[in-house]
């Protein structure tokens, strides 16, 4: 390794498409969401900007912890979240075809990093003390496990379409689909691919916690969801990831069904790729938001288990067919 | 830079607490009415918490009823804030307890018991006024800031 590909690293990691730009481009995408929200419902809104003011609001302020929390557990929690979240980050394929870390069978490592938010915030809350935390725990873990399953199979499904046909093995890797993609045109064109990207975006709103999934996180549930207990800095930390959050799930989605290159120059390749994950926010959130109501936790097990888990069997069946 | 930064996040993005100390619901029923699309808190930055360690600005309703330890309890709330904070009570009652005013169930007004940055009388107060008043707390709050 030259020095030149050190410094590349290092930029990479650090700067663009690492912490910095993914963090300022997360908040941007949630002020967008927020915005359209508003645009939708024929309000003014909050500005652009309302997710990093609220970001600086809380991380200027101290350290707040419930008097009868296990103090360890609730701190590490959010913490870890946020460095798993941003680990991700370098597996996505944006920056002219530069993997990080992209050899190996990193699908099965991005399906429990994607989940892994959730899962912590489930942590946290039960280090909290709180009296309520039961109910909390209990929906976010049945919504957990009832979106998960449609995702698993969607994940199956493209891994087995992109190594339909291969001679040397099955490859679980992010890498393998992008250059299926680039070699055949955009995953999305093939039929047997089209209910599994339809499943796909109704489960982004699940992932990310947001209307009408937002059932374990939402502000009007009883003591306002998962992530009421934090305050202060550890609230800016439980915003911030999920702010990187929203751009990972979403370019996670545009790289398993719609990689192509316009041209042979990459910054327009990054513009696009971009504009195609803030239009795959607006779709699948904010619209989403402004036309559905707030639902059970019974309707919307139900409703993963009757849409987008039989979208991806069908999605499957159809790669078994080779369609 | 930094400091302008922090400064300008913290007057565009006050959270607020809505305690209830004992009210009719006639003044909580017109801060959900300022909650509607007509008034649009968003743009303002302004969105109400259920966690008071997450609050900036209080709204208190109600006249403080005498159930056992309620007055404890809000003192216990108010004191869970984080500094700097500022408390808005909201209609005639918390300031002279109103139409309940020497009754053996209220120990109010709320005035007695604790300080209040901003007193909005009303029977209750119209959504806009009580939007005037959260914009006078926040700014309020920045004075306070700078002071400090």
């Amino acid at each position: 390794m030259n020095i030149v590909e050190i410094l590349k690293f290092i930029v990479c990691i650090l700067i663009f498409p690492g912490v910095i730009f993914v963090s300022l481009f997360g908040f941007i995408l949630m002020g967008i969401e927020e915005k359209m929200y508003s645009i939708m419902q024929q309000r003014h809104g909050s500005s652009i900007l309302q997710p990093i003011y609220d970001f600086v609001k809380f991380s200027s302020k101290g350290i707040t912890l419930p008097s009868k929390a296990f103090k360890s557990i609730f701190i590490a929690a959010p913490v870890l979240s946020m460095v798993t979240t941003l680990l991700m980050q370098m597996y996505i394929p944006i920056f002219s075809n530069y993997f990080i870390w992209g050899n190996s069978s990193d699908i099965i490592f991005i399906l429990i990093l994607m989940l892994f938010p959730i899962i912590t915030l489930i942590l946290a809350q039960a280090a909290s003390g709180n009296r309520f935390a039961g109910i909390n725990i209990s929906r976010a873990i049945v919504m957990l496990i009832s979106f998960s399953i449609p995702l698993i199979i969607i994940f199956i499904s493209v891994v087995y379409k992109v190594n339909e046909g291969s001679e040397s093995g099955i490859s679980l890797t992010l890498k393998s689909i992008y250059d299926y993609q680039i070699k055949y045109g955009p995953l999305i064109k093939k039929i047997s691919m089209i209910p599994a990207a339809i499943s796909f975006l109704m489960l982004i709103p699940a992932i990310l916690g947001m209307s009408p999934f937002d059932i374990y996180d939402s502000n009007t549930e009883i003591f306002g969801g998962i992530s009421s207990v934090f305050g202060g800095f550890l609230l800016g930390v439980v915003k911030f990831t999920k702010a990187v959050n929203f751009v990972i799930v979403s370019s996670i989605f545009v790289t398993l069904f719609f990689t192509f290159l316009v041209s042979s120059i990459n910054i327009l390749n990054i513009v696009v790729f971009y504009i195609i994950v803030i239009i795959v926010i607006i779709i699948s959130i904010s619209f989403v938001k402004s036309i559905t109501s707030k639902i059970k936790i019974e309707q919307a097990v139900s409703f993963f288990i009757k849409v987008p888990t039989v979208l991806s069997i069908i999605s499957l069946v159809l790669v078994y067919f080779k369609l | 830079m930094l400091k302008k930064l922090v400064k300008k996040s913290q007057s565009r993005s006050p959270w607020i607490f809505h305690l209830r100390t004992g009210s009719c619901n006639g003044c909580d029923v017109e801060i959900k009415a300022m909650l509607g699309s007509k008034y649009d808190l968003e743009k303002y930055g302004i969105k109400f918490t259920n966690n008071p360690n997450q609050a900036d600005i209080i709204l208190v309703t109600g006249c403080l009823t005498s159930n056992s330890g309620s007055k404890d309890r809000v003192k216990d709330i108010l004191s869970k804030i984080p500094e700097p904070k500022a408390i808005v009570s909201v209609g005639t009652c918390s300031l002279s307890c109103g139409v309940f005013s020497d009754s053996y169930a209220v120990d109010g007004p709320l005035l007695r018991w604790i300080n209040v940055d901003i007193n909005l009388a009303g029977c209750p107060p119209r959504p806009n006024a009580i939007l005037e008043s959260i914009l006078e707390a926040v700014n309020l709050l920045n004075n306070r800031k700078e002071r400090d």
